[in-house]
């Protein structure tokens, strides 16, 4: 293939590409821009040749920032862009639209020469989104006003407030009872969900001690450890700073941790939380004697909706979105978490935050 | 000693009766009305020790009605908690703003946190 009929062929997928192109050389400047890029953009080829990129283009973000292009003037830097981060660029009459936007260096002699940016309007993948999430919103709070009223029935009825039931009925009101919470949780999860992923997780920081918090979680967890003969430890290696930080998310955290570690683990084994902070940061690790994660599944383990095989076979109930929630809410404060695990010997799972000094 | 009054503003007939057995077992005197405006009209006739809102109501909803009876001036000192299924934290800054002294989410307490709760206000 000779070199004039390689250039037709690029020049073909070019003008079929669906998406925005533009080229950018040494310095940011543009050195070619498509038709459909174009049409985006509203700004011709003529007008912008020879431009910098970021002079015409300002990149603006829904959350201020994490954007903008390396130290050497090319590498246009989206990789490492916040989860939930829209990019906007600027149309030539000043208005912005959503950008989902893709990058390549373009490579020349082992040096970077310059970068391929291929872009989309993204308005209505957007809307979609929003859609789907007001959805999962509302429906969640329609279902929790009458999940709500049924509760207080039912703890009524079971205290003797609309006079004593015989036992079995007291049973089965039991039973109806739990039912409820369960379903409550799944509304509560979902809309914890769709708060996250509309990036508006609530956020209400305060002077927390963190050990005190996790403790708190294990005494209202000892119950069921109890019921299966499952021996609950505490270990605190030193004493634990206080964070500000908002104490009900991290008690969310802590709480999905301890009771998954709880859940899974057979009767008469064990679950170990270890909770080590310094001036730095605070450490948690949950290890438990339990049925563990298969080595197949744990790449996606912390995705939406994911349960493990062996974790849905155990009958054991769960929605798939206390792991997600867990990862957006450590993330969410610079932290981090993890786990190992084998299956049939048990799991540990760790995370770690920052400690913001108060 | 005379019962305690807790005035209630609460349009879903299902907290109603909740509402209107556990407060009558746990001694109060209790007036509950279907929206925010009639709130405001009964704690102008007698004054409550306590005033519970719902947050979404017909008429005149839970926002509105704390700025309504924080402006009579009888009740400048009165208890008032939202007892919602809202749970934004948004919705809560803003009643707390506004004047309210707590804000409870409704499907996330036991009942009888609620009447504990409900107790030590009154105590």
């Amino acid at each position: 293939m000779d070199l004039s009929d390689l250039t037709a062929r690029y020049e073909a997928v070019i003008r079929g590409l669906g998406s925005g192109l533009i080229i950018t050389g040494l310095l940011n400047k543009i050195s070619f821009i498509n038709d459909k890029a174009c049409e985006l953009t509203g700004w011709n080829q003529e007008e912008i040749v020879g431009k910098s990129f970021e002079e015409i283009f300002p990149i603006v973000t829904n959350d201020q920032g994490k954007s903008g292009f390396s130290q050497d003037g090319v590498l246009f830097q989206l990789a490492n862009s916040a989860k939930g981060t829209v990019y906007y660029l600027t149309r030539k009459d000043g208005t912005n639209f959503p950008a989902g936007m893709t990058t390549s260096s373009i490579i020349v002699g082992g040096k970077v020469a310059g970068t391929a940016i291929v872009f989309s309007d993204i308005t209505e993948k957007l809307s979609a989104e929003k859609a789907k999430s007001d959805f999962i919103a509302i429906t969640s709070h329609q279902l929790r006003t009458p999940l709500g009223s049924m509760r207080w029935n039912l703890e009524m009825l079971l205290s003797g407030d609309y006079g004593q039931l015989p036992q079995e009925a007291k049973i089965a009101v039991d039973q109806v009872l739990e039912n409820d919470m369960r379903m409550l949780e799944m509304v509560n999860n979902l809309l914890d969900v769709s708060r996250i992923d509309q990036g508006r997780v609530p956020n209400l920081p305060t002077s927390t001690d963190l050990g005190d918090a996790v403790r708190q979680v294990i005494k209202e967890l000892d119950l069921t450890a109890k019921s299966k003969a499952i021996n609950l430890i505490y270990e605190s290696k030193t004493i634990c700073p206080r964070v500000n930080i908002d104490p009900k998310r991290f008690r969310d955290v802590v709480e999905n941790l301890i009771s998954n570690a709880v859940k899974y683990t057979p009767e008469h084994g064990e679950v170990k939380v270890v909770v080590d902070g310094n001036e730095k940061e605070f450490n948690f690790s949950v290890s438990d004697t339990g049925m563990g994660i298969p080595l197949a599944e744990q790449e996606r383990l912390f995705h939406r909706f994911f349960r493990a095989a062996n974790a849905i076979k155990s009958q054991a109930d769960g929605s798939g979105l206390g792991l997600y929630i867990v990862k957006s809410y450590v993330e969410n404060w610079g932290g981090k978490v993890w786990f190992k695990s084998e299956e049939g010997k048990g799991t540990t799972f760790y995370f770690k935050i920052p400690v913001v000094l108060q | 000693m005379d019962k305690k009054y807790i005035l209630i503003a609460e349009d879903d007939k299902f907290y109603t009766n909740i509402y209107r057995v556990k407060m009558a077992k746990l001694g109060y005197d209790v007036m509950i009305v279907g929206d925010g405006s009639q709130a405001v009209e009964e704690a102008k006739k007698r004054r409550p020790d306590l005033i519970l809102l719902d947050m979404i109501m017909p008429v005149m909803d839970g926002f509105e009605t704390i700025k309504a009876l924080r402006q009579l001036p009888d009740l400048k000192e009165t208890k008032i908690i939202i007892l919602s299924s809202l749970s934004q934290a948004e919705d809560r800054q803003k009643a707390i703003d506004l004047g309210a002294n707590d804000y409870w989410i409704k499907a996330n307490m036991p009942i009888n946190e609620l009447g504990d709760s409900i107790q030590k206000l009154l105590a």
